[in-house]
């Protein structure tokens, strides 16, 4: 702030703020002093604490302007001076920053004595409302709103203002609970009389009164508000009501009314009223208006499809009588019929729905559709001529895919195998010369993947005699299988490696027409046949993957990025594929070919991000041959952006909650809200700050952490804590995946690197990570801070209780040493000698167990993911252990040498050991050339030599050598990192 | 299967579908919920099986300041299309138009003249599609985006074309025009 920002009230006032812009606070002070003297205001009293607050005085001086602030609270009457409301506000966020809560108890009151002293300026209580909101204190905020409605009784908005202000402090969990729900529970019967007042106004043909519902934004506060604190049936019965409901004049149009609406009468099994709306807005979605123009179309939305359908389902099934039902599916179908007519003048989407709606209709599939077995055959002929007509109209578009695999899945196995082999009859044999058609042979593979791998799969891991390793027959090629068979899918991966081979040769001409921004239409059959490959790699008996079959998924995705650059979903298998391989510096280069920022930063770091200190966390000096020029993000770099990101998307978030008030928009100010909570409590934000410390450590070890060095001042508090809400924003649905719509997801596959991040997990890596800050940087713990951490521990589910299930081996030995040393440090705050011991045992057996781990690890490469956590964790724990003896030795307390400290030094030496021979084999040589044979195949199977062909033909010479010789860069690039392993 | 529903502010995490493809550009937060704030009903998503984001349309209604009414680059009260955008998965299936169309609805509903939107040179495929949806080029306004697709790498950007469509209230097509790429304007004289 300067003298611009500030008005000058007297030219008196000039020589103070000169001096504070030329930060001569010392005359600042005697200046304004000498101006109190002879007349003493607020505003002088307020620019002197200010000065203070900028001054780099000793720690009792901002102390002191605390003190004076908050006494100002309780000051009669009122501080009242705008500016030096602002004057004091600066100087407590310079003295006292990011310290919300207490923020909102001085300054928060201050401002709120001030709406209360001059109710009647709605201007400055505006001004106010707008800064409790920024810094998130809804209590103040809700407070200055119900002044403003008490002060201005007849303005419309300040009602809203203070029932929405209401409601977002009932969804902020900083408050009670107590607290939350009264708040919900007032805002509830608030909104409820202004619904009561609409109803009331328009039954008796007068114009709405002030406390009434007046726009659709007021609608949609009142049902997110009815939701949490209501019932279904006040909802309905809002829906239904003529003055407020979806035709309302007030809703305008709303769509998310009629939304809401299907998906109530859904919940509450009204079929009857269901059907009667659904059939009513199917109709006016073809019906013109007057100017001949469908402008209901959008009527014909899927869920109002689905409402019809399954209204009809259930009341054939219940509450109709026989003779009723063969009309009402006569109904459906004419519906269907008339929307497909092509004189209909229905746009293709909503075609397209009347068409889903039609084969789901006929193969009983629409949810619990599932129970109406297809057994004559003539049905079965139907249902399969349904499929193929649908593939044949909207195969050209990939979502055809998406859109018929549930159709698939409830279809008996003999359906499948006859669907299968008139999907394979239709298959053009010749070459196929345009984008759509490669679509639709794409999207044939796709189907067969389905039937033969995909659903056989997830009928056989839903088995209960089902074990992950216990061999099987595979009810497709009846060869034995594990979790896979490795038959089928390396069959598949060999016809679809040819179908792309294909597809790409013999069609240059689609390749040229492309623009650079565009992704080749036969990708998908690349990335099938990688995903057929990585599933092979993963069904392999170890706890390792079959390298050979990844590497060839690796090459085989690089060859179709080439080809196709703007394809994201080839980059994100690629980050994947190359951290399993241990090349970091290509899985970093794939990362930021996705070009990610502003809250992508969240939603995808998990890709790579949450555990870069395992794989690489040092500088990456290898470079892809054909990066762009500019820098290549070091691992520290991209957590610091990621940390300023969130600070900064908090600030756009809570500006952004006011503008929504000024705009009348309440139920985008929850909404905002809601957001806002999820993404301060989200697994990456807690992630970066334990990577932060876990690299650092490493890279710096002799720098001092502190929380705010790490980011955990960016943290929601108590975030160890398994009773803390986090949110999980990981976006796992922007990876491919062609899985049945009832097993997991392909990209949880990857488990086997790193398991998929847990809330279980993160509480207890940020537990872990705390305590692990708190013994290396010896920084001075107190015993309650200790005492926070056990109640953390002792608060998360153990073993039993399902805890460990997402935790990789070192990741569950280091959370069981750090517990042992939270209580070892306990124990010793407590003067108990024995505490030097008590836990010893359980320590010992830990390191005992790492040690051996890490002695596992071959020397060949490549080291994967989970050797180089089990190497960069090792490491890192074998360090705590030793300061924490260092701790225990500072105590004096004269006890005999504990055994874990021989263990951590064992455990460090046998990283040190390892990583040398690892380092060693690198240096041997010949490495690209073992790729390049790997990549030709060692015909250890028919079907695997004869993929090893099919890529042989796809990929040429060149490429793969070039490719090798990456691979062999990003590894040596790789164990630059056990460079900073040193010897205890 | 196709439908509608208004965007969310925590369709923020999972746009990814549609902001990873590089001709859609991810924005800040303030952005976005701007928009929420205040044109919420013209922000629409377009949602795939499980709820899988298959393309949003993100437009606001305005018109040019009053102190502008007498510069001939003055726009009256329209609908202005922001971002249209569709996941790479979800194309050929006539999303944009549905889109589009129900943004032509908030249009007529508002008594907007028309509606414009600002589409690079280089974009041969949305200028086709927006061809074919009845819109055309109205200006061309030079250096608009600062990043270069079009492959020329000019150091002064990429040029983009104004294109509109008019609404029920431009019954005579006052603004619209034939040739408009032949008319040039220089990015600060639009809005």
């Amino acid at each position: 702030m300067s003298v611009q920002d500030f008005p000058i009230r007297d030219q008196q006032d000039v020589p103070i703020w000169s001096a504070i812009e030329v930060k001569n606070y010392k005359q600042a002070i005697k200046a304004v002093d000498k101006r109190i003297k002879k007349k003493s205001s607020e505003y002088l009293e307020a620019l002197k604490i200010y000065i203070q607050s900028r001054d780099f005085a000793p720690a009792t001086e901002k102390g002191h302007v605390v003190v004076y602030i908050e006494k100002l609270r309780s000051r009669a009457p009122a501080f009242t001076d705008y500016d030096a409301i602002e004057l004091l506000d600066e100087a407590f966020d310079a003295v006292m920053p990011n310290s919300p809560d207490e923020w909102a108890n001085v300054i928060g009151d201050l401002r709120l004595q001030r709406v209360l002293a001059k109710p009647k300026e709605d201007e400055v209580s505006k001004q106010f409302f707008r800064v409790c909101i920024y810094k998130g204190d809804l209590d103040h905020a809700e407070k200055i709103a119900t002044a403003l409605q008490k002060a201005y009784p007849d303005k419309h908005a300040y009602h809203f203002w203070s029932i929405a202000t209401k409601y977002l402090y009932s969804l902020n969990l900083k408050y009670s609970e107590e607290d939350r729900t009264r708040w919900g529970r007032l805002a509830f019967a608030f909104i409820g009389k202004m619904a009561a007042n609409t109803q009331k106004a328009s039954s008796e043909g007068k114009l709405l009164p002030v406390r009434s519902i007046h726009t659709p934004q007021e609608l949609l506060l009142l049902h997110a508000i009815t939701e949490k604190y209501g019932s279904v049936e006040n909802r309905l019965q809002y829906l239904e009501d003529p003055s407020l409901g979806a035709e309302s004049k007030v809703a305008k149009g709303e769509w998310q009314l009629w939304r809401w609406k299907m998906e109530l009468l859904t919940s509450s099994r009204q079929w009857k009223v269901l059907c009667e709306t659904s059939r009513s807005l199917l109709g006016r979605a073809r019906t013109k208006d007057n100017a001949g123009k469908l402008s209901e179309a959008r009527y014909s939305d899927w869920v109002v499809w689905e409402g019809f359908m399954r209204s009809v389902k259930e009341l054939s099934q219940d509450s109709i009588s026989s003779d009723e039902i063969g009309p009402l599916r006569r109904v459906f179908y004419k519906e269907v019929a008339a929307h497909l007519d092509p004189s209909s003048g229905i746009d293709k989407s909503w075609r397209r729905n009347a068409s889903l709606a039609k084969l789901r209709f006929s193969t009983g599939d629409v949810s619990s559709f599932v129970d109406l077995a297809i057994t004559a055959q003539s049905e079965v002929d139907d249902t399969i001529s349904g499929i193929l007509q649908y593939l044949e109209a909207y195969g050209d578009a990939t979502t055809a895919y998406g859109d018929l695999r549930p159709t698939i899945e409830a279809l008996s196995r003999s359906q499948r195998a006859a669907l299968l082999s008139k999907v394979i009859d239709s298959r053009a044999p010749a070459k196929v010369n345009k984008s759509t058609a490669i679509t639709k042979l794409v999207n044939s593979y796709k189907l067969s993947y389905l039937i033969t791998s995909a659903i056989p799969e997830h009928e056989s891991h839903t088995l209960p005699t089902y074990q992950p390793h216990q061999e099987v027959t595979c009810d497709i090629c009846s060869k034995p299988m594990a979790a896979f068979c490795t038959c089928c899918l390396m069959e598949l991966a060999q016809a679809m490696t040819k179908a792309y081979t294909a597809a790409i040769k013999d069609n240059p001409d689609v390749a040229k027409e492309l623009l650079t921004t565009d992704r080749h239409p036969a990708d998908d059959l690349a990335i099938l046949s990688a995903m057929c490959l990585i599933k092979a790699a993963v069904a392999s008996d170890g706890p390792r993957p079959k390298i050979p079959q990844i590497v060839l998924a690796t090459i085989l995705l690089e060859y179709a990025w080439s080809l196709s650059k703007s394809n994201f979903q080839i980059l994100l298998l690629l980050i994947k594929l190359y951290s399993c391989l241990g090349c970091a510096s290509l899985a970093i280069a794939a990362y930021q070919r996705l070009k990610s920022k502003q809250i992508q930063k969240d939603t995808l770091s998990f890709t790579l991000f949450h555990r870069i200190s395992d794989l690489h966390p040092h500088h990456f000096a290898h470079r892809p041959q054909d990066y762009p020029s500019g820098k290549m993000m070091e691992p520290m770099e991209n957590i610091v952006e990621q940390q300023r990101y969130y600070k900064k998307a908090n600030k756009e978030m809570t500006k952004n909650i006011y503008g929504c008030f000024q705009e009348g928009s309440y139920n985008s100010a929850v909404q905002i809200t809601e957001a806002y909570s999820i993404l301060n409590r989200s697994f990456a934000s807690i992630f970066s700050v334990v990577e932060s410390g876990r690299i650092l450590r490493l890279l710096l070890p002799s720098k001092t952490l502190t929380p705010v060095i790490c980011g955990y001042d960016g943290l929601t508090p108590n975030a160890e804590f398994h009773s803390t809400t986090i949110s999980d924003t990981n976006d796992y649905d922007v990876f491919p995946n062609f899985e049945s719509t009832r097993s997991p997801r392909f990209v949880s596959l990857f488990d086997f690197l790193v398991p998929e991040t847990s809330k279980f997990q993160v509480h207890a890596s940020l537990l872990s990570e705390k305590l692990a800050m708190l013994i290396t940087s010896e920084y001075v713990s107190t015993a309650q801070e200790i005492g926070s951490l056990i109640a953390a521990f002792e608060q998360l589910p153990k073993e039993n209780e399902g805890g460990f299930k997402n935790m990789s081996f070192s990741e569950r030995i280091t959370f069981e040493c750090s517990e042992a040393m939270a209580y070892t440090i306990s124990d010793l705050d407590a003067q108990s000698k024995t505490a030097v011991y008590s836990y010893g045992s359980r320590l010992c057996e830990k390191l005992q167990q790492m040690i051996e781990a890490i002695t596992t690890i071959g020397e060949a490469p490549p080291t994967c993911q989970p050797d180089l956590q089990l190497l960069y964790m090792g490491y890192d724990l074998g360090n705590v252990i030793l300061k924490l003896v260092r701790y225990i030795n500072s105590r004096n307390l004269k006890t005999k040498k504990p055994e874990y400290e021989e263990l951590a030094t064992q455990l460090i030496q046998a990283v040190m050991k390892k990583s040398t021979a690892i380092k060693k084999k690198l240096d041997e040589g010949g490495l690209i050339d073992w790729i390049v044979d790997s990549l030709a195949g060692s015909a250890e199977s028919t079907e695997s030599q004869a993929l090893n062909n099919a890529i042989g033909d796809l990929i040429d010479d060149n490429f793969r050598e070039i490719w090798a010789g990456e691979v062999v860069e990003s590894w040596k690039d790789s164990v630059e990192g056990f460079s900073y392993f040193k010897s205890p | 299967m196709t439908s509608l529903r208004p965007f969310h502010a925590m369709d923020v995490f999972k746009f990814n579908p549609t902001n990873l493809d590089p001709l859609t550009e991810t924005y800040d937060l303030n952005f976005y919920y701007s928009y929420l704030a205040r044109w919420p009903h013209l922000f629409t998503v377009a949602e795939g099986p499980d709820g899988a984001m298959d393309g949003y349309l993100m437009a606001k209604l305005e018109a040019s300041p009053p102190q502008a009414q007498f510069s001939p680059h003055y726009l009256p009260f329209h609908a202005h299309i922001t971002a249209l955008t569709v996941a790479p998965h979800a194309r050929r299936l006539g999303l944009a138009r549905t889109l589009s169309q129900s943004l032509e609805t908030a249009g007529d509903e508002y008594d907007a003249w028309f509606i414009d939107l600002f589409v690079r040179k280089s974009n041969k495929v949305a200028q086709s599609l927006y061809n074919g949806l009845g819109y055309s080029v109205f200006r061309k306004v030079l250096g608009y985006y600062v990043d270069d697709f079009s492959g020329e790498d000019s150091e002064d950007g990429e040029d983009a074309y104004d294109m509109r469509k008019p609404l029920r209230r431009d019954m005579e097509g006052k603004h619209v025009r034939k040739n408009g790429e032949s008319f040039e304007v220089e990015p600060q004289d639009v809005w």
